[in-house]
């Protein structure tokens, strides 16, 4: 019997099928296999979603769900099998900003660069990932679990993702934590806040870094934190990461820190070249090799205080560890308000940071203990010296997560996108060093592409208990078939 | 693992998200009876918390913090209830109580702790075996005249009644009541009589471990003696200590079972039956130690890798195996009562307030905590409070006074005897 097609159930102008355009979601940054898919399509509302569903379980029809703009990185919105892109691009709506719960409730197709002005307008702000590019869906980059810069608002790996609106793949509609009910959202008295339940099962977490493979989220409530009235950056240099870990670990233990990062020379280089990155070269000469970032802030209550008492901690807890913190930027005076612009908005340098040396890029991120950073981001650096790449222009972050109870490590390989020899040496680095880390006990809380298969191939219990939740949420297995173990 | 500096994990992980001041959202009915730490809803500071205690025990360790009273206070303020470990654990894998045990212990060994009351006490203890210094030849006299329980005797039986202080010397109508059921379902028993010495958990939860083990020994010795299997209480302190205490410090073969199991089990076989109809509303309160922290200790040694992962997997007592059923089918099984439940219930039950030696040395505190118990219980409608532990019993009798009228409190085994 011939497959039926999908037809578009939606206005006209919702669909596109421009060769083009569909060839942009066919590959990515990973290098991911993929196909073309057949149509996009941009709902606009939950109801949309859900048209959207029917007619793909009627046509057994993939869906891959797409919420940012490119560049894309980890090949998780590349149809592995084909189907219809779900493009959330134009579910657009802040739906809610509430201040006395410091939170935000938004559609996936509300960016970084739209938010963040927003958000200011009423004196609020966003825990921020590390420079995000301006049309990055705030949503997708919270279900992707993207560490934010501020660990001191994380009290959770989860955070700052708060409750869901999600479709799953029988076409219902459902809510998470405290919007789960009773009444509509009209009647509800909760404030949408608690992220947990219903009941004992915190259904938010199935689908954060899921990759769209348990449903289709239609809005979602995020932190939003106070902005602070005055701050204070902070650096600390020092030519090995674990020098700046540990002072770090004591200031975040005491709650001393907002922003906290840790980057080496390539990656501060990075943020502060200017445009074409002309003095890339000169100031990753002049950088140190790790530098720390640190900011300190008062709010809107006795903020000169706050911020001199903080300032002090700072000061006192760095030289009992035996480093001195310094105002300017060691090896590049005078770039400190820039830096604290970079830090709190959305990044419009160029497409996005990683790709800003040749246009193209690979990643490697894992999370571990803080404790263990050093020794395993030294394992990357092995595996790369064996292999004979150079790691002097590797941008490396830190991230520390959770109040510094873990660390978000990435590794941004700069990529020629026109000398596949070098992609293909890439590549194999790429798959070694995943396996090296893995085995020396980094943890991939999102395992994209060919990582997934590493996490989960000792892992058989695991998987099949997965499997078993996908056939309750998606029965039909229509989201994003091949990512995962699904 | 029972040193301050085994627990280093469990302090290094906390993320002070504050689960343990709080019953878990989900099991919430609203903002009323949400809080869950006795000190921290009376203090508000971060410091009378799990949380707070946790840091104070990692700062100590790290020398970062001297001691002084305050702190003394502070940490003795606590009722080690286990609130915070139960909800920390429903999160985590972390060992909140133990640490905060661990931290007593380590204020006793640097000749900062414990309480006065409670050095005096140990001092009793060692004289007298028992917490309040009394004569330890009195502590059979509540099987004598005029209970006249011709079957209670001290030969070799493969059951053992273990009464502990509070009920020999403070409440015998429960050891009696309690004898009168077990002789009603026809098991044969013994008791330890003058063998029988305090079962250490006063000593236990105040940091003093070696006066707790020397009574974990004596007691042992004598229930080897007369070849017990199953040692039966009806005190929720001895019950959670003997689950929870005596495998820290020896080998410990024995079944330990509340008298609301033995009760719950001669019902279901038919071997005691309830004649007499109760006219009550009442409402059950979990004691600590006989709910969230009576699950049986199970040694643990291995690595603790990344993320928390322990190698070999761990036991971990989570709160939610305590003993919660039985007492609520036995007294639902009589005629007449209607049990009813409060908020927080089961493991999310709310301290009585005097748990952790905090009566002796913080009564205000305790009675405030109290207050708080009472309000919930006095909200169920209920008429009666019912609980198993003669110190809950102390503490709420004490709250009540101050409240004429407003409910009265009774033992388990007192209505099970009446309901006969």
């Amino acid at each position: 019997m011939e497959r039926e097609v999908f037809t578009n159930p939606l206005r006209p102008e919702a669909l596109r099928t421009g060769a083009a355009l569909l060839q942009s979601f066919a590959a990515d940054e990973s290098g991911a296999a993929g196909r073309v898919p057949s149509q996009v399509i941009y709902p606009q509302s939950r109801e949309d979603v859900q048209r959207i569903v029917h007619e793909a379980i009627r046509t057994a029809t993939p869906l891959v769900p797409v919420s940012s703009g490119p560049p894309r990185f980890h090949g998780d919105t590349v149809p592995a099998r084909g189907g219809v892109i779900v493009d959330f691009s134009r579910m657009q709506r802040v739906l809610r900003i509430d201040r006395a719960s410091r939170s935000v409730r938004v559609e996936p197709g509300v960016t970084y660069g739209e938010l963040i002005p927003q958000l200011r307008a009423q004196g609020l702000r966003l825990s921020l990932p590390f420079l995000p590019r301006a049309n990055k869906s705030v949503v997708a980059s919270r279900l992707e679990r993207e560490p934010t810069t501020i660990p001191k608002y994380q009290y959770d790996y989860m955070d700052p993702l708060l409750t869901l609106e999600v479709v799953y793949g029988t076409g219902e509609d459902f809510r998470t934590g405290s919007a789960c009910g009773p009444g509509t959202l009209d009647t509800l008295k909760a404030d949408l806040v608690n992220p947990w339940g219903p009941g004992s099962i915190d259904y938010f977490r199935l689908v954060s870094a899921a990759q769209g493979t348990m449903g289709l989220v239609t809005w979602a409530v995020t932190k939003a934190e106070i902005l602070p009235r005055l701050q204070q950056l902070w650096f600390l240099q020092a030519s090995d990461p674990a020098r700046l870990l540990q002072p770090i670990d004591a200031l975040l233990r005491k709650r001393v820190l907002d922003e906290c990062v840790v980057l080496n020379r390539a990656a501060l280089a990075t943020m502060l070249a200017g445009d074409g990155m002309r003095d890339y070269a000169a100031l990753a000469r002049a950088l140190p090799a790790w530098t720390a970032l640190l900011v300190v802030a008062g709010y809107e209550r006795r903020p000169e205080e706050r911020l001199a008492l903080y300032a002090k901690a700072l000061r006192d807890i760095t030289a009992a560890q035996g480093v001195e913190p310094g105002r300017s930027v060691p090896g590049a005076p005078g770039r400190e308000a820039e830096i604290l612009h970079l830090l709190s908005n959305a990044w419009t340098k160029s497409a996005d940071w990683r790709i800003r040396a040749t246009g193209s890029s690979r990643e490697l991120l894992f999370i571990a203990p803080m404790s263990q950073v050093p020794r395993l981001a030294a394992t990357v650096d092995d595996v790369a010296a064996q292999r004979r790449i150079s790691m002097q222009d590797v941008p490396c972050y830190i991230q520390p997560m959770v109040q510094g109870r873990g660390c978000h490590c990435e590794f941004v390989f700069p990529r020629l996108p026109t000398d596949s020899a070098a992609a293909m040496e890439l590549d194999a680095l790429h798959r070694e060093a995943a396996a090296q880390l893995l085995r020396a006990g980094a943890f991939f809380s999102r395992p994209y592409g060919d990582w997934a298969q590493l996490v989960y191939r000792d892992y058989a219990d695991g998987v099949a208990a997965l499997r078993r939740l996908k056939g309750v949420f998606d029965p039909h297995g229509l989201f994003n078939p091949g990512k995962l173990c699904f | 693992m029972n040193q301050l500096a085994d627990f280093r994990h469990t302090m290094q992980s906390c993320n002070h998200c504050g689960q343990c001041k709080w019953v878990l959202g989900p099991k919430t009915r609203g903002y009323d009876f949400a809080e869950i730490c006795p000190i921290h809803m009376q203090f508000h500071f971060d410091a009378y918390s799990g949380q707070g205690l946790l840091h104070i025990a990692q700062e100590l360790l790290d020398g970062e913090l001297q001691y002084d009273p305050g702190l003394r206070d502070l940490v003795y303020s606590c009722t080690a209830c286990g609130a915070c470990d139960t909800n920390c654990k429903s999160i985590r894998d972390m060992e909140v109580l133990d640490t905060i045990l661990a931290l007593r212990a380590k204020l006793v060994e640097d000749g900062q702790g414990p309480m006065p009351q409670y050095a005096r006490m140990a001092e009793a203890m060692a004289r007298t075996h028992n917490i309040y210094g009394r004569p330890h030849a009195e502590r059979a006299a509540w099987a004598g005249e005029p209970a006249g329980l011709s079957a209670t005797t001290s030969q070799p039986a493969p059951v053992a009644y273990f009464a502990g202080c509070a009920t020999s010397y403070q409440r015998p109508d429960i050891a009696r009541n309690t004898v009168r059921i077990l002789e009603a379902a026809g098991i044969a028993h013994t008791v330890l009589g003058a063998d029988e010495h305090c079962c250490g958990g006063p000593l236990w939860r105040t940091g003093q471990i070696d006066a707790a083990a020397r009574q974990v020994q004596e007691n042992l010795d004598a229930l080897q003696r007369r070849g017990v299997q199953t040692i039966v209480t009806s005190c929720a302190e001895c019950f959670g200590t003997l689950r929870g205490f005596y495998p820290r410090v020896a080998d410990f073969p024995f079944e330990v079972k509340h008298i609301s199991e033995i009760v719950q089990e001669a019902l279901d076989a038919g071997r005691l039956r309830f004649s007499k109809p109760l006219q009550t509303t009442l409402t059950w309160h979990d004691p600590c130690l006989l709910g969230r922290l009576s699950e049986p200790y199970v040694p643990w040694q291995g690595e603790i890798k990344a993320f928390g992962r322990h190698v070999p997997a761990k036991a971990w007592r989570r709160g939610q195996q305590g003993v919660y059923d039985a007492p609520r089918r036995v007294l639902g099984a009589i005629a007449g009562i209607e049990v009813v439940e409060m908020v927080r219930n089961e493991e999310n039950a709310l301290c009585c307030g005097g748990g952790g030696g905090v009566r002796e040395a913080f009564p205000e505190q305790a009675q405030v905590t109290a207050a708080e118990r009472i309000r919930e219980a006095t909200a169920t409608g209920a008429d009666t409070l019912v609980s198993s532990c003669p110190f809950c019993q102390d503490t709420f009798e004490d709250g009540l006074a101050r409240q004429p009228g407003a409910m009265r409190y009774r033992d388990f085994t007192q209505l099970v005897v009446d309901a006969l």
